[in-house]
């Protein structure tokens, strides 16, 4: 059987043109598993099966970052006369769309569509069920499980996968994959991949100020030192504060750090008493944040004092 | 709280009762699973001038002495499209055009056409529509000789 197709090659995504070249790889299922290539597609667009499909193709879609040369495997769907259709897709509440990714702390959704399997006992196993796997792993330690699951009714059907449980979530990082699996039948040993999606699960923000200590007096405004680790991809970092007598909060024009990266990121920085705060006399509150998709978050508060005038204790005897 | 996170986490609240994957599985293996997919472990990397680029391994059908150096086990430098890279370097890449049939194996190569290869001293990379493609080794050997039966 040959047929063509319209493959819809990336649809959802959303890259910087420059960091990243995408490929389209055809596998056809035969015995060299012939593969054909098309590089340089647009972030969104269709086109034809560049050869046609015969019995059976897999079709790999892959961004590869022009620099680092790390490569990552975006969608795989597999088109055949004989297997069910299934599409995968993970979402989380950061918009990022090159690859699903979160937070060690927060939940992710994994929603998969399976189209085509048959209700005949007498049908191959490859068209009756599909399997869902899971792998979960952890960056550096090699640490990695396995969890499969048999789905056999045609549905749309979505799971929230929680917050990861028993874990230090201020330095887990690492991955999941899905990945939807027909069965093998009588012509193969391995199962085939349907279609295949990852998360990347960063670990949470962390940070601390030096130079400023809670209920302290200072008789001008203090220099501030902020430490900042796993900052989330392309987030910001700031200083906020808030005078106790006006309520009035300023973000301190200079303390807003982001994140350039699409990896967590550490860095430290110094603020200047005079350029973060007026010498003003009063009680202040001074934040460390972290503005990411999952929201503004207080890394670190303290509350101070400034008082600019001196007081003396102390008296003046004459011994006339 | 952001718009995003407010959608997100209201989908998320309204998926709460569904069964979570992870409770339901166990740890015995439903399948075997192929390998690992990978694109860079699967092609031949072609370097020149701090840019490079992938081919599918198999697509470098003749590959001369003096051009070996351009065949990279790691990439270094800039990674650029197929096309863009043919560009840069036609003066020793020549482009074949093959058939499906001729890339899986089902049919030949024609010699004269291998042996016009050997001379022009290029790297010659087969394509299928203007995409690299590899080559079933097959589609380049010569025609068998024609079986000849002893008459009775």
């Amino acid at each position: 059987m040959k047929y063509f197709l319209t493959l819809l090659t990336a649809s959802t995504l959303s890259v910087q043109a420059d960091d990243y070249v995408n490929f389209l790889r055809q596998v056809q299922n035969d015995a060299s598993q012939t593969t054909h290539e098309v590089s340089g597609l647009a972030n969104k667009g269709s086109r034809a099966a560049m050869a046609g499909v015969t019995t059976s193709s897999v079709f790999e879609l892959w961004a590869v970052n022009t620099t680092t040369a790390e490569e990552h495997l975006l969608d795989v769907k597999t088109v055949s006369s004989y297997h069910p259709e299934a599409e995968l897709s993970i979402t989380s509440a950061d918009p990022y769309t090159l690859i699903p990714r979160t937070r060690a702390d927060q939940p992710f959704i994994v929603t998969y569509t399976i189209k085509g399997l048959l209700d005949d006992p007498d049908a191959p196993d490859a068209a009756k069920s599909v399997v869902l796997d899971q792998v979960i792993q952890q960056e550096g330690s090699g640490a990695s499980s396995n969890v499969q699951l048999t789905l056999d009714e045609n549905e749309t059907k979505a799971f929230i996968y929680p917050a990861m449980s028993g874990i230090d979530t201020s330095s887990y990082k690492g991955s999941q994959s899905f990945t939807l699996y027909a069965h093998p039948d009588q012509h193969f040993e391995t199962a085939t991949e349907l279609a295949t999606q990852d998360v990347i699960i960063f670990p949470v923000v962390s940070g601390s100020m030096t130079g400023v200590e809670n209920g302290e007096t200072y008789a001008s405004a203090p220099t501030i030192g902020i430490n900042i680790t796993n900052l989330y991809p392309r987030s910001d970092a700031f200083v906020r504060v808030t005078s106790a007598s006006s309520g009035e909060t300023k973000i301190v024009e200079n303390s807003v750090t982001e994140n350039p990266h699409e990896d967590v990121w550490d860095f430290t920085k110094t603020l200047s008493g005079a350029a973060f705060i007026a010498n003003e006399d009063g009680d202040y509150t001074i934040e460390l944040c972290s503005n990411s998709p999952f929201g503004i978050e207080v890394l670190q508060s303290a509350n101070f004092t400034i008082k600019t005038t001196l007081e003396i204790n102390g008296s003046l005897n004459s011994s006339e | 709280m952001s718009t995003r996170l407010r959608a997100f986490l209201l989908v998320a609240f309204s998926l709460s009762f569904c069964p979570f994957l992870m409770a339901e599985g166990d740890n015995k293996p439903l399948i075997v699973k192929p390998p690992k997919r990978t694109l860079i472990g699967n092609s031949t990397i072609l370097a020149s001038g701090g840019k490079w680029t992938l081919v599918p391994k198999g697509a470098i059908i003749q590959l001369p002495d003096s051009y070996k150096n351009k065949v990279v086990t790691k990439p270094k430098g800039t990674l650029v499209k197929w096309s863009q890279f043919l560009a840069s370097n036609g003066s020793w890449i020549h482009k074949f055009p093959v058939q499906m049939q001729q890339a899986q194996g089902k049919t030949l190569i024609s010699q004269e056409v291998i042996q016009r290869f050997a001379k022009m001293n290029k790297v010659v990379i087969a394509t299928c529509a203007d995409g690299p493609i590899s080559v079933n080794p097959k589609a380049l050997l010569p025609p068998a000789e024609p079986k000849t039966q002893k008459a009775p």
